[in-house]
């Protein structure tokens, strides 16, 4: 398998990655990445998108980490879009997810990778109402994600003290 | 001789190298000789596969090649269920290759009559080896109610067993 060289600031953020910086504090980040959408700054290689009100994502250029903290309404509606879905693969290493307070019950969960489509769904999971982690690992078998999206979807509206994170860990190379 | 420009490169040689750059320099040129790497390792056939189930009893996620064993790298399983469910428990079970012995790989336990949403993952970093021609299966029991299953594995087969 062919890997393509990484530049210089993903190597930086895999020693962040390596400090624990992404998986420590995933709240503190997600903060993070709202204030870099507020203040209209583009910050160590990461791109910002707003995807709705009260919604933020935190893109890295090359997506190779995808974070999203999501507050939305039911149906496959927090696309993160892949731009370089033509021109190269992304290999799925990790998946990490984090919610609490889910009040709707029982609520159906999934990712997609492409834009509203559950036949594209590639992982679905039922949340529990007190909350809840769950760490898929792949770095073993990456799993590749061949759609020009990340969609995340829940089959009811979350509340507004109701949040699920996602963070997808990866690479991305050239087809 | 080629000379190696890249930082990044020229980094880790010093970090993998352990080189002492305040009493050695740094290598910064490639021998002319090129030395083809062949990795004999067998290729992996990664397999990501998913099942859903709805109703009592046993569905196979992956019906396992006969001809070749099943590494197994991780697996998770959630559940849904009604107030009405009398499931007391949902589990994934496999054949061990070594023992010839069908396992449990993951179960949930529930409350009966009780609604609830579970999820649970496992990753082997060692992976389980399945044998071939077996079932990796996704087991639901309840005689009442409405459950509602889903089982997500990751593994590979190797090119030559």
């Amino acid at each position: 398998m062919a890997f393509s060289v990484p530049p210089e600031d993903w190597l930086k953020a895999q020693e962040e990655n390596a400090a624990g910086a992404f998986l420590e504090p995933v709240k503190a980040a997600a903060e993070e990445a709202k204030d870099y959408a507020d203040q209209g700054v583009k910050y160590a290689g990461y791109a910002r998108k707003e995807v709705g009100s009260g919604q933020y994502v935190r893109v890295r250029q090359a997506t190779r980490f995808v974070s999203t903290k999501i507050q939305n309404t039911a149906g496959f509606s927090n696309v993160v879009a892949r731009p370089n879905a033509e021109k190269s693969r992304f290999f799925c290493t990790k998946i990490l997810i984090i919610y609490r307070g889910i009040s709707t019950f029982p609520m159906d969960c999934r990712i997609s990778d492409v834009v509203g489509t559950a036949a594209s769904t590639r992982l679905q999971w039922y949340p529990e109402a007190s909350g809840g982690k769950i760490v898929l690992d792949l770095s073993d078998c990456p799993r590749e994600f061949s759609g020009d999206s990340f969609d995340f979807y829940t089959s009811a509206t979350l509340g507004a003290s109701e949040w699920i994170f996602y963070e997808l860990f990866g690479w991305e190379e050239d087809k | 001789m080629a000379t190696i420009n890249n930082s990044a490169v020229l980094d880790a040689i010093k970090k993998k190298c352990f080189i002492q750059t305040g009493r050695d320099g740094l290598p910064m040129q490639l021998s002319n000789v090129v030395a083809p790497v062949v990795i004999a390792d067998p290729e992996k056939e990664i397999l990501h596969i998913d099942a859903t189930k709805s109703t009592t009893g046993a569905t196979a996620v992956l019906a396992i090649n006969s001809s070749k064993d099943f590494y197994l790298n991780s697996c998770m399983l959630t559940i849904t269920k009604s107030a009405a469910c009398d499931a007391v428990k949902t589990l994934v079970r496999g054949t061990n290759a070594y023992s010839n012995k069908v396992q449990e790989i993951l179960t949930l336990g529930h409350q009966t009559l009780t609604a609830e949403s579970q999820q649970i993952v496992i990753s082997f970093p060692q992976p389980i080896r399945l044998k071939k021609g077996t079932n990796i299966e996704l087991i639901n029991a309840f005689t009442a109610g409405a459950q509602t299953s889903y089982c997500n594995i990751s593994g590979y087969y190797l090119e030559e067993d």
